[in-house]
């Protein structure tokens, strides 16, 4: 099992996201983002989210290349600058959504009810999450399905808009019942006390994790603020 | 011996009304990310048209989902899920905002039959879009300060205030998303009628 | 341990009864297989057992289930899965965790389960699952053998006594429903109640110790083993039942000369720079029905969408009757039939759904009629059964009039007598003039209507030889 990559509290990855997100919205200047990028970089890398971390840190960077390269221009129409502004912002709070998103869900669902969550909020997101990753294959798999069959036109935008809903409505409805029904049937409905393989534990690296998150927002702001002028 | 009725299904919602509700309102983001994000690029269209089409385009998936659970309750938990989702995502105060939509959006529901009626899920419907077409607004009223500060350039917040500031065209965005729902409550009736009511796959 | 009492059930009030009637005991440590035609309510009994029917589905009961010595109903739905653990059809949509591990935890961190005592039963549900190796790697990436194992493996951890399966080998390949008939022989060892609803008997005939015969709700006929492997396969073909011994497939080196209508020039093609095909070459004659077999992930998908057009190849080409064409082109001419066919209906009724494409609208009905779904002509699609579903968007693939099909596991699900209408369609087809490509395991539809056999792994083709009837 490779639980040999650091595990990071539910609590603490909260707290990243939310001082992120932060940054992502206080930080004025490009060179100030890259640093936080730097570091949310190392937060992924350490968590074993390699590809991701490394994704997400060339996309901000580049973007943020294009930015100083063309001024406040933007890179023709289809890439203005306030386009390009959000993107590298977003690119910040992905990393930092990122390490939320891949938590097994159970783990979500543990942390959720430690925090006082009701069953009614939590499960659907559990379920929520479950279903993310898979949304793409199946607009997908309708999409060739038009265009095998000859059904997608412009010229009839309502019909294709109905053609795309139809399937999709249909499908995701029967996921839904057949993830309910195995969910069920293991037992998540259990009133009862649920336990979790990951041990769910607030632990000094969590700790000291957030200490660095908030140094690293302070150092930021300071750096934005008051070096680069 | 004895027989368990139909009408023994409980009136709380159920591990599968919740997978439903979690399920739909999944697609109804992904749908509105997909609208707004290239929206973004074109000022007019995010300010005017992004609201009214989002509205229009999830209309469907919220009346399915409604039709299916058909419980109390399934508009408050749609709603609180977006408000936990702009919670996580360090907006608490449209989080707030959210919470006030669950309540509004669950009480057009009241009524008994409700959610198996158009009209009210419609209503329901314009409530919840109106509420996310004010997002973008709610962040320049109150919170302007922190929005210039984080690096807007002034004249592209100058050109979204000028807006956003004045009643008659926030008021048209806020008319335009109405149309955008009730037009998307009746396309969707008619999808549901055409495609499930009749094929007995809703109840 | 497991009592059925003059059961009726529908699974909407005033609607018909899927069960009408029956009753039904089984011992503990027995296993027993229930078979029968497609809607004949085999799937309803696995859910009556697990609970789904009454608790998940809300329909309507009148009789008695009773689980060692309990009846069901006083049972809290939460709590059946301690006492049955239930393996249901698509091992794609049952799983919850991405990581394996967090998935065989996840019945045991619901009935919370001390973590140390965990820790242990997964690695044993593991072993015996054999799927130790798995552990770490994430269930969207196994093939679906390995997520119906690790289902399987999720429920062990939690340890019911009775294990109820409801199609299990719907979405497997042959190697993976060997290690199925494998697991499931460790559960009867182990003196587990086991209760499987299939199509597919080949597999279980030396495990099951009864083979029950549903029809209509009711059922009607019962063999032990050993008489289901003695039974004529006419006598079987006539119940509508898939074979008790697969068929061999007889192959010669020699194939035949036919008029090309497809050509394949060393294709290649990569996702994400891992070679997915990789020079492949194929001639696809008139009236062929060429078999397209492999393990998972040898690239049959892959190239099927690649031949049709949904797919843009990296290098090589793909030639239509001498001509070469851009993939729009050959889009008009290729109807590729994909797995999961509710993703590819879209009208309001089944007869709508033919008419939408079809080069004659007016030959529709008799087309539908032709597979055998005029009585569902206004059917919505999405209401159909997964044979009718499948019938159906062959009924479509007829009405545009393609001169090339490429058909993905069209017979996975399906009974016999469903699977061998299909058969005998396909084979009208390509007496017709009509090119067809199959991807399939299925050793008994390929027996009975391919012309000729492909092997391919990793993206190559490794044999190409002709079937001999």
């Amino acid at each position: 099992m490779n639980l040999t990559a650091l595990h990071v509290d539910f609590r603490a990855k909260l707290a990243v996201f939310a001082l992120m997100f932060l940054l992502s919205a206080l930080l004025t200047h490009d060179v100030s983002i890259c640093i936080a990028l730097v570091f949310m970089l190392m937060y992924l890398w350490m968590q074993g989210f390699y590809r991701a971390g490394v994704f997400y840190f060339f996309a901000g960077v580049l973007i943020a290349f294009l930015r100083t390269l063309t001024g406040s221009g933007g890179v023709t129409v289809f890439l203005p600058d306030v386009l390009l502004f959000a993107l590298l912002r977003i690119s910040l709070v992905m990393m930092a959504a990122y390490a939320m998103v891949r938590m097994p869900p159970s783990e979500v669902t543990a942390a959720f009810m430690k925090m006082g969550f009701p069953a009614a909020l939590a499960l659907p997101i559990t379920f929520m999450l479950r279903f993310a990753p898979t949304v793409r294959g199946e607009f997908r798999t309708v999409f060739s399905a038009l265009r095998m069959r000859g059904l997608l036109s412009f010229a009839h935008p309502m019909r294709a808009f109905e053609y795309i809903l139809i399937p999709v409505i249909t499908r995701s409805a029967a996921i839904s019942d057949d993830l309910a029904a195995s969910a069920e049937l293991r037992g998540i409905a259990n009133p009862g006390t649920h336990s979790c393989l990951r041990d769910i534990r607030f632990r000094t690296m969590d700790g000291v994790l957030i200490l660095m998150s908030v140094g690293l927002t302070a150092i930021c702001l300071y750096f934005d603020r008051w070096v680069i002028l | 011996m004895y027989s368990s009725k139909l009408s023994s299904e409980s009136k709380r919602l159920s591990v599968r009304n919740l997978a439903t509700i979690g399920i739909f309102s999944v697609l109804m983001i992904i749908l509105a990310i997909a609208v707004a994000i290239p929206a973004m690029s074109v000022l007019y269209f995010s300010l005017f048209i992004s609201s009214p089409l989002i509205a229009f385009l999830s209309a469907p998936l919220f009346t399915f989902m409604l039709l299916k659970v058909h419980k109390r309750g399934t508009v408050l938990v749609y709603c609180l899920i977006m408000a936990v989702l702009y919670l996580i995502s360090g907006t608490p105060y449209l989080a707030a905002w959210f919470v006030l939509s669950a309540i509004l959006g669950e009480l057009a529901m009241s009524r008994p039959n409700a959610y198996k009626n158009f009209i009210w899920i419609t209503i329901s419907w314009i409530i919840c879009s109106l509420f996310r077409a004010t997002n973008g607004m709610i962040d320049i009223w109150f919170f302007s300060k922190q929005y210039l500060a984080s690096g807007v350039s002034k004249e592209h917040f100058n050109q979204v205030a000028h807006f956003y500031y004045s009643a008659p065209w926030v008021l048209l965005i806020l008319v335009l998303t109405a149309i955008g729902a009730v037009l998307g409550g009746y396309v969707s009736a008619k999808l549901m009628k055409k495609h499930f009511v009749k094929s007995g796959l809703l109840r | 341990m497991i009592q059925l009492e003059k059961v009726t059930f529908s699974y909407n009030g005033d609607g018909l009864p899927v069960i009408h009637d029956l009753s039904l005991s089984v011992d503990k440590g027995e296993c027993v297989v229930i078979t029968g035609k497609s809607g004949c309510g085999k799937t309803t009994i696995t859910r009556l057992i697990n609970g789904l029917a009454t608790h998940f589905y809300n329909g309507s009961l009148s009789g008695r289930v009773i689980i060692n010595g309990v009846d069901q109903r006083d049972f809290p739905f939460w709590s059946i899965g301690r006492r049955v653990g239930a393996v249901l059809q698509d091992p794609s949509s049952q799983f919850f965790a991405e990581k394996a591990a967090d998935e065989i935890a996840f019945g045991c961190e619901n009935y919370g389960m001390p973590r140390h005592e965990m820790m242990k039963r997964i690695s044993i549900a593991a072993e015996k699952s054999s799927s130790s190796q798995l552990l770490d790697k994430s269930l969207f990436h196994l093939s679906s053998g390995q997520q119906q194992c690790l289902a399987i493996a999720s429920i062990y951890a939690v340890n019911p006594d009775v294990y109820v399966f409801d199609e299990p080998s719907a979405n497997l390949d042959s190697a993976a429903v060997e290690r199925l008939s494998q697991l499931i022989s460790v559960l009867k060892n182990e003196g587990k109640t086991i209760i499987i609803a299939e199509h597919r008997l080949f597999y279980l005939t030396h495990l099951a110790d009864r083979i029950l015969y549903m029809e209509n709700g009711q059922l009607t006929r019962h063999f032990s083993s050993a008489e289901l492997r003695a039974a004529e396969p006419a006598k079987l073909e006539q119940l509508g039942l898939r074979f008790a011994r697969l068929p061999r497939i007889r192959v010669s080196e020699e194939i035949q000369e036919k008029e090309t209508v497809i050509t394949i020039d060393r294709l290649n093609f990569s996702y994400k720079n891992v070679p997915v095909i990789h020079d492949f070459c194929l001639q696809i004659g008139k009236g062929e029905i060429i078999a397209l077999r492999g393990p998972n992930g040898a690239g049959k998908t892959t190239l099927a969408k690649l031949v049709c057009g949904l797919l843009k190849q990296k290098t090589g080409n793909i030639w239509f009757r001498n001509r070469m064409n851009d993939r729009n082109q050959r889009r008009k001419q290729i109807f590729f039939v994909m797995q999961h066919t509710d993703s590819q209906l879209f009208a309001e009724s089944a007869l709508e759904e033919v008419r939408l494409n079809a080069k004659k609208p007016e030959k529709a009905e008799s087309i539908l009629a032709s597979y055998g779904l005029a009585p569902f002509k206004a059917s919505h699609p999405s209401t159909l059964s997964g044979g009718q579903k499948q019938r159906l968007l062959l009924a479509v693939a007829e009405s545009m009039d393609s001169s090339i099909l490429i058909l993905d596991e069209p017979t996975s699900g399906l009974d016999g007598e469903t699977m061998r209408l299909l058969a005998e369609r396909l084979r009208v087809l390509a007496a017709r003039g009509k090119a067809i490509l199959v991807i399939s395991h299925d050793q008994e539809f390929i027996a009975s209507t391919c012309t000729r056999i492909i092997h391919m792994e990793q993206g190559k083709k490794i044999t190409d030889k002709a079937i001999i009837r």
